[in-house]
């Protein structure tokens, strides 16, 4: 090999080198970040359903959630999540623990976006589903007969119920995986 | 008179009309306007004032890839940090901050490098011109189109100011009003600039 071959080729496997450290580096800083996420999910996840998310989350490739706890405990097996629900008053992250049929049993904000409403620090189902309408959800039952508030009511379930139906989708296929 | 134009360095969104895409799409709060002005900013400064002192050491025809790689290192950088410093908030941003990497101000400031340009201040004036009109325009999307405005405050709760608890003019929020506040606000920033004697380049 002459001098001039031997000099590119060294260049190029500096350059190589180059990358991978950048590439160790990345992923060594998202590893750590991660681990953060997931250790963050699962203790939201636990103090949710009372129940333990097991150690290895399942993988998705979903815009709005990513990983999926098996929830262990007595009785049959939840499965959680935490996932962005998107709405007219802004985006939150909502842990969500599911039966293994694919049921919501149980839901909680632990995060917003852009949304910054004093609904997203509340009870979820109470408080968050079932806003949006000028008025808020019905505090009382006599607030049921306006229109305006039971369209609230719709519009939020409406922004949720497509991420709500993915995420009971991934909960089926993964509990006929674990059968 | 000549030396002032000489050492005039237009606003690259409002000048240029450079790296809009985040800007129209995806900043309609002014805490995603924030985040994503400032990556685009750091990586436009680190990537500018560091090139330069380590160009002599890459070979030519490998400047560019390594500049390029440095630029997608510093966004992927970013994003995790700001993924640690509110996972809501970014949820929100997906691709646009990785992107953060091919935006306008990263590889002007990028290509400045590779050149071994002298970059102060321009490098330093447009880079915080990009920041200031990112926060700017999203400011002016989230308090006109929704009545509030979201701080890029830490963790799973930002901080909200709400002026209204009906949405004003929702239209601005979306990526059309992002082109209707950006338009005006170029208009005006071309009108001040004629106002005190100076042209766009």
């Amino acid at each position: 090999m002459d001098e001039a071959r031997k000099q590119l080729l060294l260049q190029n496997l500096a350059a190589a080198g180059f990358f991978a450290v950048l590439a160790v580096l990345v992923a060594g800083v998202a590893i750590l970040a991660e681990s953060g996420s997931i250790r963050r999910e699962r203790e939201a996840l636990a103090a949710l359903a009372g129940r333990k998310a097991q150690a290895l989350p399942m993988r998705f490739t979903d815009p709005d959630f990513s990983r999926l706890y098996l929830l262990e405990g007595k009785g049959s097996p939840r499965y959680g999540t935490v996932a962005r629900l998107d709405g007219d008053g802004g985006s939150v992250l909502a842990a969500l623990v599911f039966t293994g049929k694919g049921d919501l049993e149980a839901a909680r904000i632990v995060g917003e976006g852009a949304s910054g409403l004093p609904f997203a620090k509340d009870g979820w189902f109470s408080e968050f589903l079932g806003k949006g309408a000028s008025r808020g959800f019905p505090r009382a039952l006599a607030d049921l007969r306006r229109g305006d508030v039971a369209s609230g009511a719709t519009r939020s379930l409406d922004d949720c119920a497509e991420t709500l139906g993915r995420v009971s989708g991934a909960v089926l296929s993964a509990a006929e995986r674990k059968e | 008179m000549e030396a002032r134009r000489d050492a005039f360095v237009p606003d690259p969104v409002l000048g240029g009309l450079l790296g809009l895409c985040p800007l129209v799409a995806a900043a309609d709060t002014l805490a995603d306007g924030a985040i994503l002005g400032l990556g685009a900013s750091l990586s436009a400064i680190i990537l500018g004032a560091g090139l330069p002192a380590f160009r002599e050491f890459i070979p030519e025809r490998l400047r560019a890839p390594v500049a390029l790689g440095l630029g997608a290192f510093l966004a992927a950088l970013f994003g995790l940090a700001a993924e640690a410093f509110s996972p809501a908030l970014t949820a929100g941003l997906g691709l646009y901050l990785p992107l953060i990497a091919v935006n306008c101000v990263t590889l002007a400031a990028l290509r400045r490098g590779i050149r071994g340009e002298e970059q102060k201040p321009g490098l330093l004036r447009s880079s915080l011109g990009y920041l200031l009109a990112a926060i700017l325009i999203s400011a002016l999307r989230e308090a006109i189109g929704l009545g509030r405005l979201t701080l890029p405050t830490p963790g799973p709760f930002p901080y909200t100011l709400v002026f209204v608890d009906e949405a004003p003019f929702r239209l601005l929020a979306a990526p059309a009003g992002g082109f209707l506040i950006l338009g005006s606000l170029a208009a005006a920033y071309r009108f001040a600039l004629r106002a005190l004697g100076r042209r766009l380049p």
